[in-house]
């Protein structure tokens, strides 16, 4: 059995017992009222009937000796009356009989007494009325009579004490009783009490000794000794109570082993710690960061480091008094940051006390000590590195806008691949939207190589490149339009991007070695113009007099003239015969051969004179196909090209690359240009015709660059490379002397770029042929431009 | 004879004058020359002249001022400017004195003809 049963168990019984007790007592303490009770009720009873029995033999002496005074006949009434006072005496006498029936005074002595006393006075009446009028009671019987009725009050009264005495006996009895049964309970309940103290005295017993036991050995093992176990008992709670003190033992053992062991790491711990805190206030104070402990509430700064006060100018006094909004620029930016917690700020602009403004990196970390927010702030000047940053974008962006608007070819070339490009390069080579991006670099490399520096392989320059850092050297590649390109190119090393990255500009010099080589003609050509200007005035006049002179010649001795025949008839002269005479001996051939070489100088003169002087023309909108079909039909009908050229053999053939526009020119000029072209092609196609075809002149009309372009294109023998530098300068020529002057192209060359602001070049390879190409600005471009 | 019209001649180079004059003669015109403007004025003022045909490189006083000098004096006088300068274009003044720029030759002029006939259509014809 438990022990909790056992103590639920005893003290229920003791509570059981006192109950039963107290029940008793109250149903016993009824008993007694109710006795009580009766007791009084009957006593009062008894009172009433013996007053009423006494009433009654009163009022039957009355009625008895009434009967007599009135002296009434009718005594029936009075007998009825006395009958009935008579039994109601008897119910009375019933009445006290059960009231009190141990009475000592039996009934039956007040019956007999009562009808002695009741016979007389019927006696008296029955007397009374059989000597009606007689009066023959006498005051003896009525004397006895009263006699009578004293002896049946004292009867009376005696039976009335006799219920007195009982009920006085009973009361006594009663509270005899009463106070046996108050006894009997006070003894009962000091029973009880004594009996729960032992009870108690057990119970208590039996659970402290085991307790006892326990703090026993808690004691001893707060003293540090934990070997002693307690004896476990049963499978009680107690035993259950010392298993588990068994076990807390145990564990308590096993603890304060690990906590020795724990106290020495600790110790060790103390120590690092007090190391590290040293560490922490040493970088605290040297760090080139600001550092802050900030209340978190307040905002308000609880420590700062040594270069806080150096970075804002403020003593360390000074800045505990302070906020950190009190440094921001940015107030309401600085308090919200601490409001949500934020744990970084990329930029924000601080005031140092001298009021100058500089831009910071703030770092935040929130930790809460003691119920108290906390915040760490490291605050860094970021001014140097924004600095920095923004001179590097600047120059990002400047080399970006280089790289991007460069009229240079720019490529980033890794082991011959190009891996960017830049817009010109993309054009000039013709890439498409990806750029030049996986290009081969030696696949835009011209197959031919005319230039002196071949005698390095496109490889070699590579590797040069790269040995040398920096290499630059002339070469020719391939354009977008499958032309050849004379470039500059310079390589440099790139090493930021690959081992063997090279960043390699290429420069399009095609039109600058041109338009050197024109330019050295030019040189030329304005010196002989400058001379030309010069000599024009003298040499024209003596021209103008051989001329005249011829002409005055030939006309003076024409028969036509009036003036001839008059001075002819005077001296005799037959005029016609002089005239057949000078045209027997040559002398007027010789004449018109003056004339002609006088031409043929002052042409000489002029064309030399259009080398210093704009053309006086007038311009005017014109046709290129127009101008071409003229030229085609002139040269069929010219006499030179017919006679001396065999131009009828020669294929004239035209065409149209593109519409060509209309060009605002000097028509005669540019059809004199036209013309010489077509000579000189066919010039060389009859200087040494061709067996493998048959001899062309191509006329080919387009546009390039926005300008009008025609070529002019012959299947000849071509010019070698010496010739065709020179082929612009003036007075150079190929042709036998006398046949050219050496002037035509240098005078078209002029035409087109001086006269015209055209372009005019050619290109010849040996044993294919010519072409001249003309560049004319359209008419739109024209428009506005000097006339 | 008042009704041939008079022609004068101012050039330095006198076989320009001589074949000048010869031409102009036999197309039957009345001919005068100088190899100077000061001589020329001389004569001008002598006897005016319907035409001048005038060198402007000349010794002393040139071309220009020569015809700018005539003209104040005789507005009605026709000029032909005959000259070997390939530079030279007619100054804005004798423009507004009424000389055109089509009444500029220059030298050398191959035809004659070119000369007689721009004259006849300035002055009229010559007579035979």
């Amino acid at each position: 059995m438990k022990f909790r049963s056992q103590v639920f168990a005893g003290f229920s019984a003791a509570i059981l017992v006192l109950a039963l007790i107290g029940a008793v007592n109250i149903f016993m303490l009824f008993e007694q009222f109710r006795s009580i009770e009766n007791l009084t009720g009957s006593a009062y009873r008894s009172q009433e009937m013996t007053e009423s029995g006494r009433a009654l033999i009163t009022a039957i002496h009355t009625e008895v000796v009434e009967a007599f005074i009135t002296e009434s006949n009718d005594l029936a009434p009075i007998r009825e009356r006395l009958d009935e006072m008579a039994s109601r005496f008897y119910r009375v006498v019933d009445i006290l009989g059960v009231i009190q029936p141990e009475s000592s005074v039996p009934a039956d002595v007040l019956v007999e007494d009562f009808q002695a006393y009741f016979l007389y006075a019927k006696g008296l009446i029955k007397r009374h009325a059989e000597e009606q009028g007689h009066k023959h009671v006498s005051s003896q019987d009525l004397s006895k009579f009263k006699e009578l009725k004293r002896a049946m009050l004292k009867s009376l009264n005696t039976v009335f004490s006799a219920h007195e005495g009982a009920f006085r006996d009973q009361i006594e009895a009663l509270h005899k009783s009463s106070v046996q049964m108050r006894w009997a309970s006070v003894l009962v309940g000091i029973g009880g009490v004594l009996v729960a103290i032992v009870a108690a005295f057990v119970l208590s017993r039996q659970l402290t000794a085991p307790v006892l036991t326990l703090t026993r050995m808690a004691k001893r093992a707060a003293e540090g000794n934990y070997g002693a176990r307690a004896p476990v008992s049963g499978g009680q709670e107690v035993g259950e109570l010392a298993r588990a003190f068994n076990q807390m033992l145990d564990q308590i053992e096993t603890n304060v082993t690990a906590l020795k062991n724990e106290n020495i790491k600790r110790r060790r711990t103390e120590w690092e710690l007090r190391e590290a805190e040293q560490k922490f206030w040493t970088i605290f104070n040297t760090a080139r960061d600001a550092i802050f402990l900030v209340e978190q509430k307040t905002t308000r700064f609880l420590e700062c480091n040594e270069f806080a006060t150096r970075m804002y100018g403020y003593s360390r006094e000074e800045l505990l008094q302070m906020c950190t909004h009190d440094l921001s620029v940015e107030k309401e930016e600085t308090l919200r940051v601490f409001a949500e917690k934020e744990t970084f700020v990329p930029i924000r602009w601080h005031a140092r006390k001298d009021g100058t403004v500089f831009p910071v990196e703030i770092s935040l970390s929130y930790f809460i000590k003691e119920d108290e927010h906390f915040v760490i702030g490291i605050v860094r000047d970021i001014a140097p590195r924004l600095e920095s940053e923004k001179a590097l974008r600047r120059s990002e962006e400047r080399y970006r806008n280089l790289f991007n608007v460069s009229n240079d070819a720019i490529l980033l070339v890794n082991e011959g691949v190009v891996l960017e490009s830049n817009a010109r390069a993309n054009a000039m080579f013709g890439g498409d939207e990806g750029g030049l991006v996986g290009w081969s670099f030696a696949s835009l490399s011209a197959p031919e190589q005319e230039d002196p520096s071949l005698e390095m392989s496109l490889d070699e320059h590579f590797e040069e490149a790269l040995s040398k850092g920096v290499h630059e050297f002339d070469w020719r590649l391939i354009g977008a339009q499958d032309n050849i390109l004379s470039v500059e190119i310079a390589m440099s090393r790139l090493e930021v991007v690959a081992e063997s990255a090279l960043l390699v500009v290429v420069r399009d010099v095609t039109d600058r070695r041109r338009m050197q080589e024109v330019m050295i003609q030019t040189e030329k050509m304005m010196s002989v113009g400058g001379l030309a200007a010069g000599m024009a005035h003298e040499i024209n006049n003596p021209l103008g007099i051989i001329m005249q002179s011829a002409e005055n010649l030939n006309r003076r001795t024409s028969v036509d003239l009036a003036g001839n025949r008059k001075v002819a008839q005077e001296l005799g002269v037959e005029l016609g015969l002089v005239r057949k005479y000078l045209e027997r001996r040559n002398v007027l051939l010789y004449v018109e051969a003056i004339r002609d070489a006088g031409h043929r100088a002052a042409h000489i003169v002029r064309n030399m004179l259009d080398f210093s002087r704009k053309s006086e023309s007038h311009r005017a909108l014109c046709s290129i196909d127009g101008m071409l079909d003229r030229i085609i039909d002139l040269a069929g009908s010219d006499y030179d090209l017919k006679k001396k050229y065999d131009f009828k053999k020669v294929n004239i053939v035209r065409e149209e690359l593109a519409p060509v526009p209309e060009i605002f020119c000097t028509q005669t000029e540019i059809e004199q240009v036209l013309l010489n072209l077509i000579k000189n092609a066919a010039h060389a196609l009859a200087g040494s015709p061709r067996e493998d075809s048959s001899p062309t002149i191509t006329l080919r009309t387009g546009v390039r660059d926005g300008f009008a372009l025609i070529e002019v294109e012959d299947n000849g023998p071509g010019m070698e490379a010496d010739v065709r530098k020179r082929i612009f300068e003036p007075f150079f020529t190929t042709k036998a002397p006398g046949t050219g002057t050496g002037l035509g192209l240098s005078v078209s060359y002029f035409i087109i770029t001086r006269n015209h602001h055209g372009r005019f070049f050619v290109e010849s390879t040996p044993g294919e042929g010519t072409r001249f190409s003309i560049l004319l600005p359209a008419h739109h471009a024209q428009e506005g431009a000097d006339a | 004879m008042p009704d041939v019209p008079l022609i004068m001649i101012v050039d330095d180079e006198a076989q320009i004058r001589m074949n000048l004059t010869d031409y102009f003669e036999d197309c039957g015109y009345r001919v005068v020359s100088a190899m100077c403007a000061e001589d020329a004025l001389e004569m001008v003022a002598q006897e005016v002249p319907d035409l001048c045909v005038v060198d402007m490189r000349l010794p002393g006083m040139d071309g220009n001022d020569f015809i700018e000098n005539v003209l104040e004096s005789w507005p009605g006088v026709k000029i032909i400017i005959h000259t070997g300068s390939t530079e030279y274009s007619l100054p804005v003044r004798l423009v507004d004195m009424g000389v055109k720029p089509d009444d500029v030759l220059k030298k050398p002029v191959y035809d004659l003809g070119v000369f007689g006939a721009k004259v006849e259509a300035a002055v009229g014809p010559g007579v035979e």
